[in-house]
């Protein structure tokens, strides 16, 4: 009870300041924002093409995170060191530069479109930190209940996919959700690349108007409302999966 | 008939010695009970029997068949060789039932239907039929164990290992575990058991082990070894008197 309240009071308090903000701007700025509607249809392609982009980073990052994971818990030291520099690599590299790097690097001597380049970039960057998350997951499982199936007979691998990887996926879970909502705000970067995302859609509305400030007003609203999508999904997945 | 065997073991953890030269036989029927005070190496010798520790020096025979360091061969073994872990080591994100199951899938390749059947039957001879969807949190430490002894029983053993099974419980909660381990032993099954429960060895089992700084002092029975005039044995049993 107490808690809502306190909830209703800070969210009120934010949309006043925001009120006061907007109306002393308007003071001095012409806000204009029909003009802005009539180019709601971009701002939808770029939704899409932000969303698509993160869905394929999405996957891929998963499948390396988890690759570079089961590399460095296992017990082959070279494949330890591997998973290791690749870590040391991408946890150090701003995602901006790989970005240039893969689409302009690479992309004068191989043949790599935009689209591609965008997901490569964002999965490699990505999957360093999905490959901690799930390190993490995976050394969290009690060390008992791996001896408990070496006891039973198990081999290895029936280990790692009925007693590790199961338990190591939920305790991931919210961590994973963070690393995937950083995601959708990284993808924002590839719009350097003239990858055509809601970033880039915006600020193309906003030189083509002149109305910059409502483009990229709606350019944060629409980037708030689908991190928090993932946010309350990530909860519900949470519930869902918890082991009572 | 030699059930298992272990021949000359040697085993250190770093510089400490924890087995020294130490032989020992289970004959098909024994109840076997291993005293001794903590650090005595009675676990790690436990612990040795089905190879979840490789010993550094000696053999262990299983059925007079030589155990080695091969994933068919250990596998095969400990799928023959029950373990009851002192702390349980339940896999927390599966039922009771699953937990009892998931050895007869994976390791007997049985269809999960029937393993649940069999899984099932063994939870009900635990008197735990009333708890076969809780999960091991859900679950008292001493029901915890008795799913534990169940799912060891499922995989039809010719041999028990129990890892102080009752050192991690409520003292309120002794009574449940030692009831089913003693219809166990009466029923037959070959057990070693290392213990703290002086009652068990001395009323229940018909071998008793006592252990001393990684050495076996004593392979006797129980009446023998509780009328023993030895200092050691005098002096280990004082203070356990005392400890009670």
């Amino acid at each position: 009870m107490r808690r809502n309240f306190a909830r209703v009071l800070s969210i009120s308090l934010f949309l006043v300041i925001a009120a006061v903000i907007y109306f002393s701007l308007s003071k001095v700025y012409p806000f204009n924002w029909t003009v802005i509607a009539r180019y709601s249809k971009l701002f939808i392609d770029g939704i899409l093409m932000t969303l698509k982009i993160s869905g394929f980073s999405l996957g891929l990052s998963l499948t390396i995170g988890m690759l570079v994971a089961l590399a460095r818990v296992s017990r082959i030291d070279f494949f330890n060191e591997l998973g290791t520099l690749y870590v040391w690599f991408f946890r150090n590299m701003p995602l901006l530069v790989i970005i240039l790097l893969v689409y302009y690097g690479m992309g004068s001597v191989l043949n790599i479109d935009r689209f591609l380049a965008g997901v490569i970039s964002l999965s490699l960057f990505e999957g360093a930190y999905v490959a901690e998350i799930f390190r993490a997951g995976i050394e969290a499982v009690p060390p008992g209940e791996i001896e408990a199936g070496a006891a039973l007979g198990f081999y290895n691998h029936q280990i790692m996919g009925s007693i590790i990887l199961p338990q190591a996926f939920r305790i991931s879970i919210p961590p994973l959700i963070g690393q995937l909502i950083s995601l959708v705000k990284d993808s924002s970067l590839v719009s350097v690349i003239a990858l055509g995302d809601i970033t880039m859609r915006a600020r193309q509305i906003g030189t083509q108007t002149l109305a910059t400030l409502e483009a990229y007003l709606v350019l944060a609203g629409i980037y708030l409302l689908m991190t928090s999508t993932l946010s309350i999904l990530g909860r519900y997945l949470e519930r869902r999966l918890a082991i009572p | 008939m030699s059930v298992l065997e272990l021949k000359n073991i040697y085993k250190s953890f770093g510089d400490t010695q924890v087995l020294r030269d130490v032989s020992f036989s289970v004959n098909k029927g024994d109840v076997v009970a291993i005293i001794g005070k903590s650090g005595a190496g009675k676990t790690t010798m436990l612990r040795i029997m089905n190879y979840l520790i490789p010993p550094d020096s000696g053999e262990v025979y299983f059925h007079n068949s030589k155990v080695i360091l091969d994933r068919k061969v250990l596998r095969a073994v400990r799928s023959k060789i029950g373990f009851v872990f002192q702390r349980f080591n339940l896999i927390r994100h599966l039922t009771a039932l699953d937990n009892v199951a998931i050895g007869l899938v994976k390791v007997k390749g049985l269809k999960w239907p029937q393993a649940r059947e069999l899984a099932l039957k063994k939870l009900k001879e635990v008197d735990l039929a009333n708890r076969v969807n809780h999960y091991p949190s859900q679950l008292s430490g001493g029901q915890q164990q008795r799913v534990g002894i169940a799912r060891a029983l499922a995989m039809e053993p010719d041999l028990i290992l129990f890892d102080e099974p009752t050192s991690a419980l409520d003292p309120s909660l002794v009574g449940e575990v030692m009831t089913v381990i003693k219809r166990l032993s009466a029923s037959g099954i070959t057990m070693v058991v290392v213990t703290h429960e002086m009652s068990f060895a001395k009323n229940i089992a018909n071998r008793l082990v006592y252990m001393e700084e990684g050495q076996i002092i004593y392979d006797t029975t129980p009446e023998q070894f509780f009328l023993s005039n030895d200092k050691r044995v005098r002096h280990f049993l004082n203070d356990f008197l005392e400890a009670v």
